[in-house]
């Protein structure tokens, strides 16, 4: 009996022959997405801007030049424009200009009532939003017609024009509601977006269909389903299986399985982010001479990891603020791979192999130190290693200790890792005060390295005061000379985002910033392959 | 019988309340916590996590928190998920269909299949059949259950095309057992590797014994007697090994779940472990502690009901 039953499975399994994962047409797009959202509600989180973008709008989006492009509002404020002016008692009034036509999904016109709620639900102290940066600047938003919110800041903000980034609350759904629990909106978020949400099936997928009365235009694609898949290995299986179409932020170390998958092709594009070495001032004194710093510059050789270790798909970069930001200084100093001169360089700040170690040492302590990144991130271990050989070649010793994302966390956001390989993904207005600035060591910043330089403070502090973008440039650059000189934080590539998209997907513009791959999905459209033509 | 079983009921009361301080302790113990995930973006200022830590009373003093979470817990108040704020008990409830449904199958799987070539390696003893099924048991219990969902989905699902990689349904619940079949198979191969060594074993001694010779003498045929005789004597060890094997098959299940992104309790575990989550963290970890007392319980009870000499045993005691 049970053999008749085992055959009678084996048969049916071959019966039915190979399954054909449909491709992805006019009717659903699959993504494959390495994790699930908590919420949909924009504020109350900051990862996951994927899945979101396509339900909620922002006032304005970075495009993949990120540019500070408008969508909800009509123009995006600037100086020039005159809808940004600093007052004459040093407050910064911005108008924004709403875009008429702009229906939610549920049919309500959208209104600078909206952006005033939301102003007022970020502040009151009863909501905790992820963040209130800039908007605990504002003093006051006025309402003179239904499309125009006239925003005053207590001072000048240098990031006003990314303050609605994540668009607005509908004040009409979610006015006299508790937001922190709120699962209804959180859940299926009314937006003004291409999609709205159809199903979210917890652990499995979400589900978003296309919005009929789009203002732009119903989108081409009625459906995307986004699966969470958070093994990188099944995401791949899945891509190479044609049973997803689309994977964003494809691990480097997983290029070489995907390249070749029929019907796929490979996107990359630099992104507003960077890996780095970390130098902790504070648990290493040694790396408070600067002749130190740069000798551990010296020796590694960022060509070869870019080249050999990640196989050119990096780009090696010198500067903290990245090529596509208007802030980018091309020209800073550059420290390229020079062993010999590591070498004098410890010579001359005292660090001798007097015991023949093959470690260096300065008044009987050795150059030596642990380096830490991320266990379980494939590429940024493989980086550490060689890094930690690149060393040991001068006579530097770095032992390896990485751990799990949550300790390291701890760990990295509370200053204790002497020497840390990690990406600091920055946000698209430069401001970058938060992590080098002297007084914002943790937990006031980033400024992991305990880093003091006056002037770089007095800088940036300067550029985060102006509105004017020519002159917070002139600082920008001035800043970022500096910190290439000095080397508190040793810069090694650009983070290369690498995602993978049906052939027949038209219209992708991976961009730079945390607005994703899906900022302009509105736009996609899938074109009849080949065959079927 | 009923009188035992409260008497054990009672005495898991206290084991389960050292167990609860004890996974609270550890949990807390981890570095990190529910906001850590926030430390990495720099648009969230130290202020905004300070004032998170009040809202959601992680500022508190831990014996506090406890006590709080122990006396809310105990009347059926699991509290709200530190990640979404949505109930914990919905979060756990949405997930135990999913986690049941890959136990339970590949429990019963791996049971036919213990059951089915313990019995042939039994009765072939020595021969090739023996040799066949002996080795893979060993490969079956030594092949890590990540490995073998990869390699699984590698071979069925992206060149023979056979079976969806990952995934409980497809989109609006299709395809439901093309999707079961991998997961359960990669989570039973293990169990049903070592269960055949039970099988194997207590059926070889059983066929041996004086009850199967007479049963052969008297012109029993070999179908019968081992159906209806050597089989049910040769399971009774094999009993205990099931109950609590059965709790031990969730740990089984958290990295198949997360191979094949099943959506059930091991994955809502795992992300909770990540995430800190630790309201949701201590309901599985306390729900894991209730069944791994229920199965030894289980275990305990069904013996007895099977074989009466326990149950004598039991009462003499008594």
């Amino acid at each position: 009996m049970m053999r008749q039953t085992l055959l009678a499975l084996v048969l049916i399994a071959a019966c039915s022959g190979p399954r054909t994962p449909a491709p992805p047409t006019k009717q659903l797009l699959v993504v494959g997405y390495d994790r699930e959202p908590d919420t949909l509600n924009r504020f109350s989180t900051h990862i996951l801007e994927d899945t979101m973008i396509c339900i909620s709008e922002g006032l304005t989006v970075w495009n993949e030049k990120m540019e500070a492009i408008p969508v909800l509002a009509e123009v995006v404020p600037s100086p020039e424009n005159g809808l940004a002016r600093v007052l004459d008692d040093g407050k910064l009034e911005v108008t924004w200009k709403l875009r008429p036509g702009v229906l939610w999904h549920d049919g309500t016109p959208f209104t600078s009532k909206d952006v005033a709620f939301t102003v007022e639900t970020i502040n009151d102290p009863s909501y905790n939003p992820e963040s209130t940066e800039g908007f605990d600047l504002i003093e006051s938003v006025e309402t003179p017609d239904h499309l125009t919110a006239v925003v005053t800041y207590r001072r000048i903000y240098a990031a006003y024009q990314d303050q609605f980034w994540r668009g607005a609350l509908p004040r009409h759904v979610l006015e006299g509601k508790d937001l922190n629990s709120f699962p209804e909106y959180d859940r299926k978020p009314i937006g003004t977006g291409p999609y709205k949400v159809e199903e979210w099936r917890t652990g499995e997928y979400l589900l978003l269909a296309r919005n009929e009365g789009y203002w732009r235009g119903a989108p081409s694609i009625e459906k995307i389903l986004f699966r969470f898949l958070p093994s990188s290995n099944t995401r791949m299986n899945q891509l190479r299986s044609g049973e997803v179409h689309v994977v964003d932020n494809v691990p480097l170390d997983k290029l070489d399985e995907i390249e070749g998958t029929a019907g796929v092709r490979i996107s990359r594009t630099m992104g507003n982010s960077y890996a780095h070495v970390a130098l902790n001032l504070r648990e290493v004194p040694a790396f408070r001479d600067r002749r130190v710093r740069q000798a551990v510059a010296h020796a590694i050789d960022r060509r070869a990891i870019a080249d050999d270790v990640l196989d050119g798909v990096v780009t090696v970069v010198d500067s903290v603020i990245q090529p596509m930001s208007w802030a980018f200084n091309a020209g800073v100093s550059a420290y390229g791979y020079d062993p010999a001169r590591a070498r004098d360089l410890l010579r001359e700040a005292g660090y001798e192999d007097r015991d023949g170690d093959g470690i260096v040492e300065k008044d009987g302590v050795p150059l030596s130190f642990p380096g830490t990144t991320r266990s379980g991130h494939a590429e940024w271990e493989m980086v550490l290693q060689v890094l930690q050989a690149q060393l040991k070649a001068v006579g530097i010793g770095m032992e390896i200790r990485n751990y799990e994302p949550t300790l390291l966390g701890e760990l990295w956001f509370t200053g204790k890792l002497p020497f840390f390989l990690s990406a600091w993904t920055l946000p698209a207005d430069p401001e970058i005060t938060l992590f080098y600035a002297s007084d914002r060591t943790p937990p006031q910043g980033r400024n992991i390295y305990y880093y003091e330089n006056e002037e770089l403070t007095r800088l940036l502090y300067a550029s985060d005061q102006t509105i004017d973008r020519a002159r917070r440039k002139e600082l920008l650059f001035q800043a970022q000379e500096i910190l290439a000189r000095e080397v508190p934080e040793i810069p090694l590539y650009n983070r290369t985002i690498v995602s993978a998209i049906p052939d027949t997907l038209r219209n992708v513009k991976p961009n730079p910033t945390n607005a994703g791959l899906f900022w302009n999905v509105h736009e996609w459209a899938i074109e009849a392959p080949a065959s079927a033509r | 019988m009923a009188a035992y079983v409260a008497g054990r009921l009672l005495r898991a009361v206290p084991l389960l309340f050292g167990l609860s301080t004890l996974i609270f302790t550890l949990v807390h113990a981890a570095p990190g916590g529910p906001l850590t995930v926030y430390l990495a973006n720099p648009n969230v200022r130290p202020e905004d996590v300070a004032r998170l830590e009040r809202l959601l009373g992680l500022d508190r003093p831990l014996p506090e928190q406890y006590l709080g979470w122990l006396t809310a817990f105990a009347t059926g108040d699991w509290g709200f998920s530190y990640v979404d704020g949505r109930p914990v008990l919905e979060r756990v409830l949405e997930r135990a269909g999913a986690t049941l449904e890959l136990m339970g199958s590949a429990f019963a799987l791996a049971l036919l299949v213990a059951l089915l070539l313990g019995s042939l390696a039994a009765l072939r003893s020595g021969g090739r059949l023996d040799t066949l099924v002996s080795s893979a048991s060993i490969v079956g219990i030594s092949l890590p259950t990540f490995w073998l969902g990869l390699v699984l989905q590698l071979v069925f699902a992206v060149e023979l095309r056979w079976l969806p990689t990952a995934g409980r349904m497809d989109a609006g619940g299709g395809e439901r057992f093309a999707h079961l079949v991998l997961p359960a198979s990669t989570l039973a191969s293990f169990y049903a590797a070592s269960w055949i060594r039970y099988v194997r074993a207590s059926l070889r001694a059983t066929l041996s014994r004086d009850f199967v010779r007479a049963g052969r003498a008297r012109g029993l045929s070999e179908a019968r007697l081992l159906a209806c005789h050597s089989l049910p004597n040769a399971l009774f060890p094999l009993v205990t090994v099931l109950a609590l094997d059965f709790a031990l098959l969730f740990s089984g299940a958290v990295v198949t779940e997360t191979v094949f992104a099943w959506p059930g309790m091991g994955t809502l575990l795992l992300d909770s472990v990540y995430r800190r989550d630790y309201s949701v963290l201590m309901a599985i970890l306390m729900v894991g502690s209730v069944a791994v007392v229920l199965s030894n319980l289980a275990a305990d009870v069904v013996y007895g009901w099977l074989d009466p000499r326990v149950r004598i045993a039991r009462k003499e005691l008594a």
